[in-house]
């Protein structure tokens, strides 16, 4: 081997990490290269003062970690057994049996039917015609009659059926109208397609125009517990930053960026973070500088040696 | 994993308290030297060494001889010290909500002041700059000699990634303290 030793494979020569025949031919090149025998003894060198920094234990931690170990135990031992912890205690007998009357007392209670008499409804749910507003259509169709209850007495007649409504909604995203159709959206479980999308209107609201809403904040933060589409997460982290500064989306950009998988969510998360007073966010900053991602280390390192 | 080792790793999973005790007098000494390495605080490393051990004996039953059992609880120990600061920090957020008091953010590692006061914190200083990932690999390989294999089942990822890593934080560590070592 005639040129010098990549570091890379010094490193893994240094833990004797490589093959034998590889382990070989390093040892020779360094008996004759002083250049790369410079590099390996400053590798040494770093380890031994590494190892001998390394920190001692005494038994006495041991011991007290122990103790206080098998005290958790034991603890753990006695709720073992499912409602174990109501047995040896009256107060808790008393409080369990009033907690399942009052749940028996709500179940077996009969919820009464809304009986909200809405013409209007009414009007749009019978008719054949298609009902025009200024910004909406709605196309009226019969899907199936489910019961039909008839009172000979009075004449009246209640009919059950179910509806496919074709409805268009047009407008502008800031509208009240059609960003409650969106949050619905957002909420949709089926369909992927249609939370990504709704989520890329609302991040059209442009600057100037009203932000994003406490009930929209709530959607989203209940998005994110259970999303797992990486896409449309970052959408909705980008939706989140048009709320401008707030401390629910403060907690859920931290939240993002300290236990998301994602490098690019946890970018995205940053980045958004970083619009906050940087003095409010040191902590986080020097968690940050631990990331595994490049650009929230180096970013982060800034950022702190600017405070 | 020995003969006397697997019996108490049976005896555990079946409820014997004693038999996992005698496992935790077996092992605690490497998981606290574990945690330390990756923390670089005692308090906090005793906080990992209680948060593995109580994860180890709610799982036991997981446990699947797959491996020793010495590379199992490591595991559970890399993990939570991998996760330690962040929850420590949202931990120490709550008890601030409660009492209004600082957070204290730990920056130094006075256990390691005997050794030279000021290479211990540059140390400290130089660990502190890896990322969480590249420190859990220094420490399992450097300070406790597993294989680039054994770390890459540990951390769930390739061997190349790990190779990546630990060249990356020899560069890092190499850099923030060659003023300390000259050859």
């Amino acid at each position: 081997m005639s040129s010098c030793i990549e570091k890379k494979q010094l490193i893994l020569y240094y833990y004797k990490e490589l093959e034998t025949q590889e382990h070989n031919t390093i040892q020779s090149h360094l008996h004759k290269c002083e250049r790369c025998q410079k590099k390996l003894l400053e590798l040494e060198k770093l380890g031994e003062i590494l190892t001998a920094g390394s920190i001692h234990i005494e038994e006495s931690d041991l011991i007290a970690n122990r103790n206080l170990l098998a005290s958790k135990l034991n603890r753990k031992r006695t709720f073992y057994s499912p409602f174990s912890f109501i047995h040896p205690r009256p107060v808790f007998q008393a409080g369990f049996a009033v907690i399942i009357l009052v749940l028996g007392f709500f179940i077996g209670r009969e919820v009464p039917m809304h009986e909200k008499n809405d013409t209007t409804l009414e009007q749009l749910l019978t008719g054949n015609r298609i009902i025009r507003t200024e910004n909406a259509a709605i196309q009226p169709v019969l899907l199936k009659v489910e019961k039909v209850k008839f009172n000979s007495k009075s004449g009246q007649v209640e009919i059950f059926y179910s509806t496919a409504s074709d409805v268009r909604l047009r407008g502008k995203v800031s509208e009240p109208e059609i960003q409650e159709v969106l949050r619905h959206a957002v909420q949709d479980r089926d369909n992927p397609a249609v939370r990504l999308h709704a989520l890329k209107a609302m991040n059209k609201i442009t600057p100037g125009e009203e932000k994003i809403n406490q009930e929209t904040i709530k959607i989203l933060q209940d998005l994110f517990l259970s999303e797992k589409n990486q896409g449309i997460k970052l959408t909705g982290l980008k939706v989140l930053q048009s709320a401008g500064q707030n401390e629910t989306v403060k907690e859920m950009l931290i939240q993002f960026l300290l236990f998301d998988s994602d490098p690019a969510v946890r970018i995205e998360a940053f980045k958004a973070l970083i619009q906050y007073n940087p003095k409010e966010l040191q902590e986080i900053l020097e968690i940050a500088q631990t990331d595994d991602n490049n650009y929230i280390r180096h970013k982060a390192e800034e950022l702190l040696q600017s405070l | 994993m020995g003969k006397q080792e697997a019996e108490l790793v049976q005896k555990a999973q079946l409820g014997d308290v004693p038999a996992f005790e005698e496992l935790v007098r077996l092992h605690d000494s490497h998981v606290l030297q574990i945690a330390l390495g990756m923390v670089n605080n005692i308090d906090d490393a005793r906080d990992i060494y209680q948060e593995t051990f109580t994860k180890a004996y709610t799982h036991l039953s997981s446990f699947q001889y797959r491996s020793s059992f010495k590379t199992w609880i490591t595991k559970i120990a890399v993990n939570a010290s991998l996760n330690y600061r962040r929850k420590k920090w949202f931990r120490s957020r709550l008890s601030l909500e409660e009492s209004e008091m600082p957070i204290k953010v730990e920056k130094s590692n006075p256990d390691r002041s005997f050794f030279n006061k000021e290479l211990g914190e540059a140390i400290n200083r130089s660990l502190l700059k890896l990322s969480r990932k590249q420190r859990a690999v220094f420490t399992l390989k450097h300070l406790h000699g597993y294989k680039i294999r054994e770390i890459a089942e540990m951390l769930n990822c390739s061997e190349s990634t790990i190779k990546s890593d630990l060249y990356r934080a020899i560069e890092k560590l190499q850099q923030q303290l060659k003023h300390y070592y000259s050859v």
